[in-house]
């Protein structure tokens, strides 16, 4: 197990980083963001709702993972975010013609292919995460339920 | 220890932000570009915004009085044919 929690720890500071760093970063530079999400297609109706809304659920996600009681539940909403965001990037590569700059804040020399491929990583870090801290309570009920010391 | 350590993680996060920002207003490097369609119709259409074809390089950027239309772009990369490149970070100039 203790190769799990160093992962789950890992991961869990990790997403810190990046989501104070983009959150932070979208907040700081607001003008450009929000010029960012009007070029985009199909959400520029909502651009003033979405430009502040991304960096303050961001911002939260961070207030729940330096929550002890509440970590579970922000490695969960990561995993969704990130999901969110690499399915708009690949729609965007995937149908628009002229991509607008996908410097909205964070890492903004990663080009919109590159950007997937880093997006990717982190689902695939918070799911192996999530897993082992499932199969961990899996692990602790099935013993506290069978009565047999561990 | 631990206790601390994600706060100190988010103070870092913190100064990296504040470093990129700095970056980000520092004096114009690479191309300016003026945008053809400012003031004409369909100057907002996003397609037209996008569309590489419809900048100017100009040295340097004069926008003129007016609308907050976008009027041009600044620091961006040529993409070998005179016109700015959308894939690499640029920074927008409008008009007010």
């Amino acid at each position: 197990m203790k190769q799990s929690e160093i992962l789950n720890t890992v991961t869990r500071y990790l997403l810190i980083f990046l989501f104070t760093y983009t959150g932070i970063s979208k907040l700081i530079d607001h003008d450009n963001f929000y010029t960012s999400i009007l070029l985009s297609p199909f959400i520029h109706n909502h651009a003033v709702i979405i430009a502040w809304l991304i960096p303050v659920v961001e911002l939260l996600i961070v207030a729940l993972l330096l929550s002890n009681k509440y970590r579970q539940t922000g490695l969960v909403s990561s995993l969704i975010l990130m999901i969110v965001f690499t399915v708009y990037i690949a729609y965007m590569i995937l149908f628009i013609k002229y991509l607008p700059c996908s410097c909205g804040g964070v890492i903004k020399e990663l080009s919109w292919s590159n950007h997937i491929l880093f997006n990717s990583f982190f689902i695939l870090l918070i799911s192996v995460s999530l897993l082992f801290t499932t199969q961990h309570h899996l692990f602790i009920a099935i013993n506290r339920t069978s009565r047999k010391p561990v | 220890m631990k206790k601390y350590l994600g706060i100190f993680v988010v103070m870092l996060a913190l100064t990296a932000s504040a470093f990129t920002v700095n970056h980000k207003d520092a004096k114009v490097v690479g191309n300016s570009y003026s945008y053809n369609l400012y003031g004409q119709p369909g100057q907002d259409n996003t397609s037209n915004l996008n569309n590489p074809a419809n900048y100017t390089l100009v040295s340097p950027l004069s926008c003129p009085a007016g609308a907050a239309h976008r009027c041009g772009v600044i620091n961006a990369t040529d993409d070998g044919t005179g016109h700015p490149d959308f894939t690499k970070s640029y920074t927008i100039k409008a008009r007010n």
